[in-house]
């Protein structure tokens, strides 16, 4: 039997507009909830209101009043201003959905469509369209997954007087995230055993602490 | 207690980067859950111990604020296919946290404390 599956273009919307941290996290979160037999409109509402309505906004403000302005006094210009921002928000939104290698390439494409232009095209050249392409070049081939954050930071405090407690919480933190992307059993469960003995250790320092 | 110490207070909690009241939340909940804290649990238990409806894409927001502060930090698990291969978050207090919850109750005592408007049954 095939597994229920949510409104596939929900599924997209949140892909397209939600959060970049903890993306996949809150699908998979959305997903089983939607399996354990939430509604299709529970999983759509859920979607809207994770959506990052300002930062999008704010994207969209920015890429509309720049065709705008692109689009100069010419009859065409509402016409010219709704392709240009269609094309730029393309440029921002796409390469979040493509592989590196797509992204390159697209790029590359896309580089090598605006330098013909540019040089057989006047009226591209005149209306400062051309200064799209940079921006869309820029835009696929320097866009990048977002990265989690390191788990620790060491503090100028920490640094020049040395915390204990400090340093034992940000060996369990690494701990735990190699315990939970270990594959071999055995190791694993090695690994849990350490973290057993740090937390135990921890909690003992921190009790001194609050007697002293 | 003076409306000026409260305002002291106020201003002080949002000087460290104290955790608001969805935030607070979302952590105690989280120290309720322990080791299982991802985003489902958290949003039910929240719904359930508040009476209040939850959405999802919310508590990974105070999640994600919480993080940048420091007062949470998580680990990924394994992927499952109940998911769709997607793995699943799992979130900790760290201990610059625990401190800010019994910081945040202090204050909300404090506060709370000779009020009589919230003694007895009725309003």
């Amino acid at each position: 039997v095939k597994p229920l599956q949510p409104p596939a273009p929900a599924t997209w919307l949140l892909k397209l507009l939600g959060p970049q941290r903890n993306a996949e996290a809150l699908a998979g979160d959305l997903l089983e909830e939607f399996r354990e037999g939430r509604s299709r409109a529970w999983y759509w509402r859920q979607v809207l209101a994770a959506i990052r309505w300002r930062s999008n906004l704010l994207v969209f403000v920015f890429v509309a009043g720049y065709a705008w302005y692109l689009a100069g006094s010419s009859a065409s210009r509402p016409f010219a201003t709704v392709v240009v921002t269609a094309i730029l928000l393309a440029s921002f939104y796409l390469p979040g959905m493509l592989s590196t290698a797509k992204k390159i390439v697209v790029g590359v494409v896309i580089l090598i469509l605006g330098v013909l232009l540019f040089c057989y095209l006047p009226d591209f050249r005149n209306t400062y369209y051309w200064s799209c392409v940079p921006m869309i070049v820029c835009n696929f081939v320097f866009h990048r997954e977002y990265q989690s954050q390191p788990s620790f930071k060491i503090s100028y405090r920490e640094l020049l007087f040395g915390d204990l407690q400090a340093e034992r919480s940000r060996l369990i933190s690494q701990l735990e995230r190699t315990t939970s992307e270990e594959t071999d059993p055995e190791r694993r469960q090695a690994y849990e055993h350490s973290l057993e003995a740090l937390r135990l250790k921890s909690g003992e320092s921190r009790q001194c602490e609050e007697e002293s | 207690l003076f409306y000026h110490d409260f305002f002291c207070m106020i201003d002080e909690m949002m000087r460290r980067g104290s955790p608001a009241d969805f935030e607070l939340m979302v952590m105690l909940a989280v120290m309720r859950l322990g080791s299982e804290a991802y985003g489902v649990p958290i949003s039910r238990e929240i719904e359930q111990q508040s009476q209040r409806v939850v959405v999802l894409g919310s508590v990974y927001a105070a999640l994600e604020r919480l993080e940048t502060k420091g007062l949470v930090s998580s680990v990924l698990g394994r992927p499952t296919a109940a998911r769709g291969g997607r793995a699943k978050r799992y979130f900790r207090v760290t201990t610059k946290g625990l401190r800010e919850v019994r910081e945040a109750r202090r204050a909300y005592m404090q506060l709370w404390h000779g009020l009589p408007e919230l003694e007895g049954g009725r309003a």
